[in-house]
């Protein structure tokens, strides 16, 4: 299965025994980070849970209106974009960050090489000055130590919009 | 290893401001530094150098730290070189991992200078004063 050829996968369990729940976790396998949405029957909510306990993102009964159908399959490419787009963002932060200490590094480093006197004598004034870089570098080092674990507040407010789309076709 | 007194510290980083500030920071604790700038560099360095310390980045071109310490546990005289990880990674991921992989101690960039010599007092089992003298 070609993630280039594929935006969404409908899989049919509607008329599977339990044991072929597995198939889910197959399809979602081959599938690689595509929605799956699994196919069931009225009163195939056991076997929907199931599978979105696997992994399956949503689910739709068959027989369902196409308006129905093509809803369910909108939110679902549309949750999925979200979760690209947090997942771009955290990599962002997380390499933005990583640049970010090793600039105060360098900051840091060659400011106490210098208030230390290792590339030789400085003036008060001099001094001063590079307190006051110094300072400044312990600054920006807090608000970088700040960072909540690489996630940007930006894709706080996704995560709660893809979850508004899941609880708004009625998921857990 | 590296004479008979335990003073020489592999600084490995790819990023030269770097390398150039902890040297001249570490030279003037008198410690004697060698450089390394990627994974490669670094394993020849620690196998023909044999350094008493190693002082590693975790992002590295050709490689990344964990491979070299991973390429150092696998020689059981080289396994014995103290690893102080220095990184702008986050602790998250690396920290455990670092610790797990034989690094005696984690620093996240920026660091101060006095943790930073405390840990590499503490690897290379000197006496304080020695490396005091000189702040």
């Amino acid at each position: 299965m070609q993630s280039a050829l594929f935006r969404i996968v409908l899989l049919d369990i509607s008329v599977s025994t339990l044991p072929d729940i597995e198939s889910v976790t197959e399809v979602l396998e081959v599938a690689k980070g595509l929605p799956v949405i699994a196919l069931i029957n009225e009163g195939g909510m056991t076997k929907a849970k199931e599978a979105m306990r696997l992994g399956a993102q949503n689910y739709a009964l068959k027989g369902c209106t196409s308006d129905s159908l093509v809803n369910t399959l909108k939110h679902a490419m549309e949750r999925q974009h979200l979760i690209a787009e947090i997942e771009d963002g955290k990599e962002s932060v997380a390499r933005e960050s990583h640049e970010l200490r090793n600039a105060l590094a360098c900051i840091h480093q060659f400011s106490t090489i210098l208030l230390d006197g290792l590339a030789g004598p400085i003036s008060e004034e001099q001094r001063e000055y590079v307190g006051i870089i110094l300072q400044n570098a312990s600054r920006a080092r807090a608000v970088v130590e700040n960072l909540r674990d690489y996630v940007p507040y930006d894709s706080v407010e996704l995560m709660e919009q893809a979850n508004l789309l899941t609880s708004t076709i009625g998921v857990n | 290893m590296g004479g008979t007194t335990k003073n020489t510290i592999l600084v490995v980083d790819d990023n030269p401001d770097i390398r150039k500030g902890l040297g001249l920071r570490l030279r003037a604790n008198g410690y004697d530094v060698l450089m390394a700038a990627d994974a490669l560099s670094a394993t020849a360095a620690i196998v023909k150098q044999e350094p008493n310390l190693v002082i590693l980045d975790l992002g590295l071109p050709c490689g990344d730290g964990f491979v070299v310490m991973e390429r150092l546990q696998k020689h059981d005289q080289l396994a014995q070189i103290p690893v102080i990880v220095l990184t702008g990674r986050g602790k998250t991921n690396n920290m455990d991992r670092a610790l797990r992989a034989g690094a005696v101690a984690f620093f996240q960039k920026p660091v101060e200078d006095a943790p930073l010599l405390l840990a590499i007092w503490k690897a290379l089992d000197l006496p304080q004063d020695r490396a005091l003298a000189n702040d």
